[in-house]
């Protein structure tokens, strides 16, 4: 057993594993720690004009009742791997009922698995409400804003004739960060 | 204080094209409906059948487009069972629709699909599916459900949503269908003409555009 230190040198010690771990352990949280945060409408639109960091923010809205959405959600994650370093925020938006846990829960785990270390909100809103308030016939749907917080493209189904790839977002994404 | 006229501007420039009041990309109220023959269809009554727009006799068409795998149709499917059945002895054909043609997703709604969920839910309209999806981009359809009425001149007189609740039956407050089909039966004027359907985005096999 050691022998007790005298109690400033203790303190040290402390301080300095403290500040030695701390930094580790965040970073751990930041890699691995998947979340899902409750957010209403202008709360979302808040955080992403807050977030000064990103030169540009792409929104993949999804739900786990969405085949598609969960097909193509990989995408977002290439793009965070890929761009992230080059000033892109991606950000996932859950359109699933925020009045269902086990949907959350389904929805936490999904995006645990597709390993989305990323800002993922889910939309606090009636599921009415969201596609009113999002301005979509459809999901999916990507949104891009700027650095300033205004959108500047959007990328949906809405119509027949003109419907969106991955391919599409992710061209418009490398020429704005160019 | 920056953040918060931020966050405001960011808010008004999504919120606003909201009020422009056109969901529909195909077509226009007073638009003649596009046609359609010989869909093969599912009836609760006859079985195996096959659709033509121009074969229908009724003097209003609800042409509903849905497909069995989308949980927002699920969400509906009683209450489009119940539009038919309070017109049951009116002039009014309800049509559902499915133009799925996604790998993974056509399987759950194509005709032995579609025999399924008629024979399981009781359906009491005909059903039917377009594999070439050309009638949903016809109707301009971006999403399932969505509800398309045309009266006795075939011309469109309401499209968007079944009611403004799709999600949630409990909180239904404007039957917008309902109300669109009692008014052209009324020889009167549809109040509420589009609104915004949402839902399942249906996707459009890009070799058939």
């Amino acid at each position: 057993m050691l022998s007790p230190l005298p109690r400033p040198a203790r303190r040290v010690v402390a301080l300095l594993c403290a500040a030695l771990v701390a930094p580790v352990f965040a970073a751990l949280a930041a890699e691995d720690e998947v979340t899902l945060t409750p957010v209403k409408f202008d709360v979302y639109l808040s955080k992403i004009a807050a977030n000064k960091k990103a030169k540009l923010t792409v929104v993949d809205a999804w739900a786990t009742w969405c085949g598609p959405c969960k097909e193509n959600f990989p995408h977002l994650v290439e793009m965070h791997k890929k761009y992230a370093s080059k000033g892109l925020a991606a950000v996932s938006l859950s359109l699933d009922d925020p009045e269902k846990p086990k949907k959350i829960a389904e929805a936490k785990a999904f995006l645990a698995e597709k390993k989305a270390t990323f800002s993922n909100f889910l939309l606090d809103e009636t599921q009415d409400d969201a596609f009113e308030k999002l301005n979509i016939v459809a999901i999916p749907a990507v949104f891009v804003f700027g650095p300033d917080g205004k959108e500047i493209k959007r990328f949906t189904l809405d119509d027949p004739k003109h419907q969106f790839t991955y391919e599409e977002v992710e061209k418009f994404v490398v020429d704005q960060l160019k | 204080m920056r953040t918060w006229l931020l966050s405001l501007a960011a808010l008004a420039l999504v919120a606003s094209p909201a009020f422009a009041g056109k969901y529909n990309k195909a077509l226009n109220i007073g638009d003649k409906a596009p046609g359609f023959d010989a869909l093969p269809a599912v009836n609760s009554e006859a079985g195996d059948t096959s659709l033509s727009l121009g074969d229908v006799k009724e003097e209003v068409v609800v042409i509903a487009f849905l497909a069995n795998h989308c949980p927002a149709v699920v969400a509906t499917e009683d209450r489009f069972i119940d539009l038919a059945k309070s017109f049951k002895d009116k002039s009014v054909k309800v049509i559902g629709i499915s133009v799925t043609a996604a790998e993974g997703q056509k399987e759950i709604d194509d005709i032995p699909a579609i025999k399924n969920a008629v024979k399981k839910k009781g359906y009491n309209f005909v059903y039917a599916y377009d594999e070439s999806q050309a009638t949903g981009k016809a109707y301009g359809a971006a999403a399932t459900p969505t509800v398309i009425v045309l009266d006795k001149d075939r011309k469109v007189r309401y499209t968007g949503a079944l009611d403004d609740s799709t999600m949630n039956e409990a909180k239904v407050k404007t039957t917008y269908v309902k109300d669109a089909v009692s008014a052209i039966l009324a020889g009167k004027e549809v109040e509420v003409t589009e609104t915004r359907p949402q839902g399942c985005g249906i996707s459009y096999v890009k070799s058939s555009k």
